[in-house]
């Protein structure tokens, strides 16, 4: 079997800086959930992962992996939340320059 | 235990870089099976292993060259912003020797850089690094 590897870099070029933030605006309905509902989880969920799809809670997953994999099966390939329930989201942290943020 | 080990010219200079692919994951490949779809091919790119990192990072655009749509959003810092919004997508990395593990990674811009991708700590989480300096190699184990 032949596979025909295409070049990340090429891809770059042709999409522009700014499409995450086009995607973020994809999943505003679920983060508007979340944000609203966050002090219900941060009593009943503290810890878990929820699956948000279209506004609606779906439910609380032990692990990332689990609520990912349920999103798929029920809504297919399609944009969907999964978000750990924490009393402060630490951000994530990149210390090199390596990143064009 | 699966493994792979990299020969760099000049390990220094030029950093533990290894020749990855990314893939969809498997949940989203039997969507594309059970629907008809043919899989997108997989993408092949320069990353570094990169113990500065928090997590894994693809250059912006390769997810919807795999027909992938977030399944998160995270708040990441770098040395000159704070709490900027990238959207997280599931993937599967294909590292050398066939070495598959599945990641949730994050897409930003990797401008002006020999690379097009980092391995950060989430993927070091499951692995042993070796960083042999004096002889120009690196080797992870899974």
């Amino acid at each position: 079997m032949t596979v025909h590897l295409a070049r990340a870099d090429s891809a770059y070029d042709e999409d522009p800086i700014g499409r995450d933030l086009t995607l973020i605006e994809t999943l505003g309905d679920e983060l508007h959930t979340f944000d609203s509902r966050r002090d219900e989880l941060l009593g009943t969920s503290l810890g878990k992962w929820v699956l948000i799809h279209g506004g609606e809670l779906v439910g609380a997953f032990e692990s990332q992996a689990d609520a990912i994999n349920v999103g798929y099966q029920r809504f297919g390939n399609v944009p969907f939340l999964v978000k750990q329930v924490v009393p402060v989201e630490v951000p994530q942290n990149y210390v090199s320059n390596h990143l064009g943020i | 235990m699966p493994s792979f080990t990299v020969a760099v010219p000049n390990l220094q200079a030029i950093g533990p870089i290894v020749e990855i692919r990314i893939a969809v994951p498997a949940a989203v490949e039997a969507i594309f099976v059970s629907s008809g779809q043919p899989v997108p091919s997989p993408v092949a790119m320069a990353a570094m292993i990169d113990t500065g990192a928090s997590g894994t990072v693809i250059q912006a655009g390769v997810a919807a060259r795999l027909g992938l749509h977030p399944v998160g959003v995270v708040a990441i810092n770098t040395p000159s912003s704070t709490r900027v919004l990238c959207a997280q997508y599931a993937v599967r990395l294909i590292f050398p020797n066939n070495v598959v593990g599945e990641a949730v990674v994050i897409e930003a811009p990797l401008e002006g850089q020999h690379v097009q991708g980092l391995v950060g700590r989430d993927v070091l989480s499951q692995a042993v690094l070796v960083y042999i300096g004096y002889t120009n190699q690196f080797t992870m184990s899974f």
